[in-house]
């Protein structure tokens, strides 16, 4: 009969659909297309799977209840259950990473961030803070934080600041560029967060045209104050050698310097909100899938 | 009454049109790249491809876009900083926002300065990802400063040549430069051009 053929046909489309999902999910994190985790429900074509499998999970609930499945109906309770905390945690989790030198503080701000990962309805990390020291009195992989008056001290395990949960990532020197010219005065005076223990570094600034180069300067051994600096501008190079703190370097018509270093550090936020409850909810629906199984086998 | 001799899912399994029930499990498998593509999610089923079939790959649409991005940093330049085409220019807005700086800035004491590609060797094409590539390509350009207003030579045509190193995203389907930063051969330095 086709009402009889229809009300088969729901669950197993459900469950084709489950298992599609599934398996590309697989094929695109084991061909490094997306990476693990939420970036996967990034994809237009996953949320939208999404969508139709919780259709197909309501529409075959009716059919259980209809036929009086009470397996099937537990099925797909613990399976709509894994979806909606899903996509609760996905909407509201918050990863980012952010730099901070000493004595700078943190706001909640989109451009605080360096790079991240927000859901679509999660607030930035809301609790304010100023860093006041980074690896203080030489304790590498740790900072400080004040808070509302009150200091606490951060290392590379995850701590609850607020809703939220922070921890330090490293630390580097920060150098000082300064660009000027003879007609304009100052041109540039930034602090530079780049890392030079990584190699050299390309940056430059929205307001010139320029390119910098930089790293350390090794030729003449392990002098922190010494660097390797190439200023390009478009396709030309404009100058390529080395450069002393506080020396003045003349390219072009402006004159660059590196005056000063400045200790920061890298820190990582998370907001973790209902991961619990999706955790609780994947086991729920293992323990109805194994007992599912069990009781099949049983008869 | 709830009846519990219905078993899930091996009485639809095994009864019934069994060919029907097997294209309705296996249906949703085919239907999700055919999804993908009409959802703007092409890119990933392409990156599949092209790691399944080299032959299929981008690279050949990554050194065009670049290529092409080149011939148009060319064009703003030759023609003294015109930026009526700097729309067309295959370059994220933020690159685009930078050679406009760039090109306004090319006036130097009354002079400007004219750029002409004399080859570009690729040297890698990677694709970092479905939607990110990382070029590395080996210019070679002429340049030459003119009067501002007479637009007359002023001195030689020099040779600059250098490592780039170009990072393409990819949106609506189009491949564009967001960043472009020169690298140092290691040994040799990046070669002083002015």
């Amino acid at each position: 009969m086709p009402s009889v053929q229809i009300k088969k046909i729901i669950p197993l489309f459900t469950l084709g659909l489950a298992l599609s999902l599934l398996l590309w999910s697989l094929v695109l994190v084991a061909a490094g297309a997306v990476k693990p985790g939420w970036p996967l429900l990034d994809l237009t074509v996953v949320r939208f799977w999404g969508v139709l499998l919780a259709l197909g999970l309501l529409a075959t609930l009716v059919t259980s209840l209809l036929q009086r499945s009470r397996v099937q109906l537990c099925l797909c309770l613990a399976a709509l259950l894994l979806l909606v905390t899903t996509t609760y945690a996905y909407l509201f989790h918050f990863e980012g990473a952010l730099s901070l030198a000493e004595g700078e503080s943190y706001e909640p701000f989109p451009s605080s961030f360096s790079s991240g990962h927000k859901g679509g309805l999660a607030p930035f990390p809301q609790a304010p803070f100023t860093l006041t020291r980074v690896e203080p009195d030489g304790k590498k992989g740790r900072a400080v934080i004040v808070q509302k008056g009150v200091g606490t001290e951060i290392d590379t395990n995850w701590r609850a600041l607020g809703s939220s949960e922070i921890r330090f990532k490293g630390s580097a020197l920060a150098p000082l560029i300064v660009v000027s010219s003879k007609e304009k005065g100052e041109l540039e005076r930034s602090y530079v967060k780049v890392d030079l223990a990584q190699g050299e570094q390309v940056f430059g600034f929205d307001t010139l045209p320029y390119q910098f180069l930089l790293s350390r300067d090794k030729s003449k051994g392990e002098d922190k104050d010494l660097f390797r600096l190439a200023v390009r501008r478009g396709k030309l190079g404009l100058f390529d050698g080395s450069a002393r703190l506080g020396q003045k370097v003349a390219v072009q018509g402006v004159e660059v310097s590196i005056d000063d270093q400045r200790k920061f550090a890298l820190l990582e936020f998370r907001t973790r909100r209902g991961v619990v409850a999706m955790q609780a909810a994947a086991v729920l629906f293992a323990v109805v899938a194994v007992l599912a199984a069990v009781r099949r086998k049983a008869i | 009454m709830i009846r519990p001799e219905f078993n899930f899912p091996e009485d639809i399994l095994f009864k019934g049109s069994d060919k029907t029930y097997l294209l309705a499990l296996l249906l949703p498998l085919a239907l999700l790249p055919l999804v993908a593509f009409a959802s703007g999610d092409g890119a990933y089923i392409r990156y599949l491809l092209g790691k399944a079939v080299p032959a299929l790959d981008e690279s050949e649409r990554i050194k065009a876009a670049v290529t092409e991005f080149n011939n148009r940093f060319m064009d703003i330049y030759a023609s003294q900083g015109d930026k009526r085409g700097i729309g067309a220019v295959p370059a994220t807005v933020g690159m685009r926002h930078s050679l406009v700086t760039d090109s306004g800035s090319l006036w130097v004491g009354g002079q400007v300065l004219v750029y002409d590609i004399a080859s570009l060797d690729f040297r890698s094409v990677q694709q970092d990802g479905p939607l990110s590539a990382t070029v590395l390509v080996k210019e070679e350009w002429n340049y030459q400063y003119k009067d501002g207003k007479t637009y007359k030579d002023v001195g030689q045509v020099h040779g600059t040549e250098s490592l780039m190193r170009y990072r393409l995203l990819q949106q609506g389907g189009r491949w564009l430069v967001q960043k472009s930063e020169p690298v140092r051969e290691s040994g040799k330095g990046v070669k002083t051009g002015a």
